[in-house]
């Protein structure tokens, strides 16, 4: 047995010291009736070559050489390979949660470098220690802005992630939390007249995201002035990380929490997962945070040393009083963006988002020349853009799957009405030759 | 008996964090050369949407990066280094195979919205592995959403709520007494 170390004399001598003859003498307290007395139907166990060749097989199943511009909140950047060298030590890879932290400095004190990088790219004050993803952190988000206002209603714009919308309400179903949709307007952004119609004295939360679903810069500090005139919270969700190099931070601009999903930040697509998503907010809300944060302190000798605390886990403290289910979570994801920070540092985590705006404006520019598209939503954007197709998209699909180019996302599956647009992505990945040929094959549809 | 002292304790026994590792200049990222133009970060961002260099964020190295992570990792016990005898997370020794075979470049690298007829592998390890669960649970169908076991509970819990409630109008459920 490869993974099991014991063999069968090692396993005999064991019975013995414990006086027992078999194996199954050792199950005898489990009542029959609930013993599995039939071996289960599962596929023969593979040799490590045979598993190797298995998987190969289905990587083969999925298409190769696509050239794509899929974004949506899942973005196409380069890994550095120095973060699959350092996560993949075993002393990572393989540590326990580390509510021991005598044995557990080392992901103690990442996750404190992780809260500090989230707390500089949002501009916040305060870092819990990760989230599954973007979508469960603005599930959290909305509970939290209902736990600190006592109101029972938040406001979110309809140019917010569908998903994240969706998880949202997934969350908030049961909770008597009501989550009413605002529109956005002919650029884009959220729709301030509908904002002030909808808004009242009983609204927890103004939800927005930005750079949002369609790629487009929310106002966010006259968000955040609008907001804290009706005593809401502005939330402020952040699907794309790396934009925050370049983009005003949502904490200058007035937020108060703000949060979203890392998987920009060195983590790859992997079909949709795992990621890991961050969640922000001010000091005076710390006490709110779902999940925990670590804190520095020092030993009784003086030294550094860094623990988990505010654990606010049912677990932990008082099932009223808890603030989440959550605990241990995608450590190892925020390890990877607290590495990828790192490595870009100052002058690179400016530089790659610079590059990101680049070659979306240089997309920008060609996409403007091609008859059959036109450009929606004009507004400041990072690196995705919305085109509406002079041809209905299912024609169009067709061209493309033949070029072996995924243009990008078809709105109308989540906006009926933006029915034969498509929201692409240009992230530094992509070459001008790569941005030419998707230009060129608008061209000839 | 006298053990052999095979490794000392680190050389440094409190690795500064990153950010005080910091020196002006240092760098660890590269960029291939810019083969499109270059614009106005402010006439196509706004003035107000454009900030300036994050100045708390490091310069360091590669090198600075893969000795501070590789110092910390020393800090850590793992399953790797020995048994860890805890329940609750079931603590167990991960194959290698695992990792090497989620970082295929065909999988890894697969977008969840790419169109289903792309990637028909990925659906076929998600259909097999459910396949498995169904099997070693016993029962019917499977979900793979949940990230972690604290939301399984949740998804679990909201499952039974909404079965109830379904089940409503024809059998109140009658509050023990």
């Amino acid at each position: 047995m490869r993974y099991i170390p014991n063999s069968s004399q090692v396993q005999a001598e064991m019975l013995r010291e414990i006086g027992l003859k078999s194996l199954e003498d050792l199950l005898t307290s489990i009542p029959p009736e609930v013993r599995l007395n039939s071996s289960l139907n599962l596929p023969r166990a593979l040799s490590e070559a045979e598993l190797l060749e298995k998987f190969k097989c289905y990587e083969q199943k999925n298409a190769s050489q696509v050239l794509s511009f899929l974004g949506a909140g899942v973005n196409d950047h380069y890994i550095p390979i120095v973060i699959d060298a350092l996560i993949s030590r075993g002393e990572f890879l393989t540590s326990y949660t580390p509510y021991q932290a005598e044995i557990s400095q080392g992901t103690l004190q990442a996750i404190f470098e992780f809260q500090t990088f989230m707390c500089q790219l949002t501009g916040m004050e305060v870092s819990n220690a990760s989230m599954y993803d973007g979508s469960t952190a603005l599930a959290e988000a909305l509970l939290m802005a209902s736990r600190i206002s006592q109101r029972p209603r938040s406001l979110i714009a309809s140019s917010l992630h569908p998903e994240y919308r969706a998880v949202a309400q997934t969350y908030t179903r049961h909770l008597k939390l009501q989550l009413d949709l605002v529109n956005f307007q002919d650029d884009g952004t959220v729709d301030f007249n509908a904002l002030e119609k909808q808004i009242g004295p009983d609204v927890a939360a103004v939800v927005v995201q930005s750079p949002n679903f369609f790629g487009n810069v929310e106002p966010l500090k006259r968000l955040a002035e609008f907001s804290h005139q009706h005593g809401s919270l502005l939330v402020v969700a952040v699907a794309e990380a790396l934009s925050l190099g370049i983009l005003s931070p949502p904490g200058s601009a007035g937020a108060d929490i703000v949060c979203g999903e890392v998987q920009s930040l060195g983590i790859p697509a992997s079909f949709g997962g795992p990621h890991a998503g961050f969640l922000t907010t001010r000091e005076k809300f710390v006490r709110n945070l779902p999940g925990r944060l670590v804190g520095q302190t020092t030993d009784t000798e003086g030294q550094r040393g860094f623990v988990l605390t505010l654990s606010t886990r049912e677990q932990h403290i008082r099932r009223e009083k808890a603030t989440s289910n959550i605990c241990t979570n995608q450590s190892l994801f925020a390890l990877v963006a607290t590495i990828y920070c790192s490595l870009m540092g100052k002058e690179g985590i400016r530089q790659i988002a610079v590059r990101n705006v680049f070659k979306t404006q240089y997309a920008l520019s060609e996409l403007k020349t091609v008859p059959a598209v036109r450009i929606l939503f004009p507004g400041a954007r990072f690196n995705e853009i919305v085109i509406q197709l002079a041809m209905p998209n299912e024609k169009a699909a067709t061209r493309f799957n033949s070029a072996k180019i995924v243009p990008g996302l078809h709105l109308g599956r989540y906006y009926p009405s933006l029915k034969d647009s498509l929201l692409l992505s240009f992230t530094e990945t992509k070459s001008k030759q790569d941005i030419d040929l998707l230009i060129q094959t608008l061209r000839n549809l | 008996m006298s053990l052999l002292r095979k490794s000392t304790p680190h050389v440094t026994q409190d690795e500064a964090l990153i950010f005080e590792r910091s020196s002006p200049g240092r760098s660890a990222y590269d960029l291939p050369p810019l083969d499109v133009p270059e614009v106005n970060l402010e006439s196509v961002l706004g003035h107000e949407n454009v900030r300036g260099p994050i100045q708390e964020f490091p310069e360091v190295s590669e090198v600075d990066v893969v000795r501070h992570f590789t110092r910390l990792s020393t800090w850590n016990y793992s399953i790797d280094a020995g048994m860890y005898p805890l329940g609750s997370c079931t603590m167990k020794y991960n194959p290698k195979i695992n990792e090497r075979v989620c970082r295929l470049e065909g999988i890894a690298s697969s977008h969840p919205l790419m169109p289903e007829f792309m990637v028909q592998g990925n659906l076929e390890i998600l259909k097999t592995t459910a396949d498995c669960l169904a099997e070693i649970t016993g029962m019917d169908a499977v979900s793979l959403q949940p990230s972690a076991g604290a939301r399984g509970e949740l998804t679990g819990v909201m499952m039974i709520r909404a079965y109830l409630t379904g089940r409503l109008p024809t059998a109140p459920i009658q509050p023990v007494r």
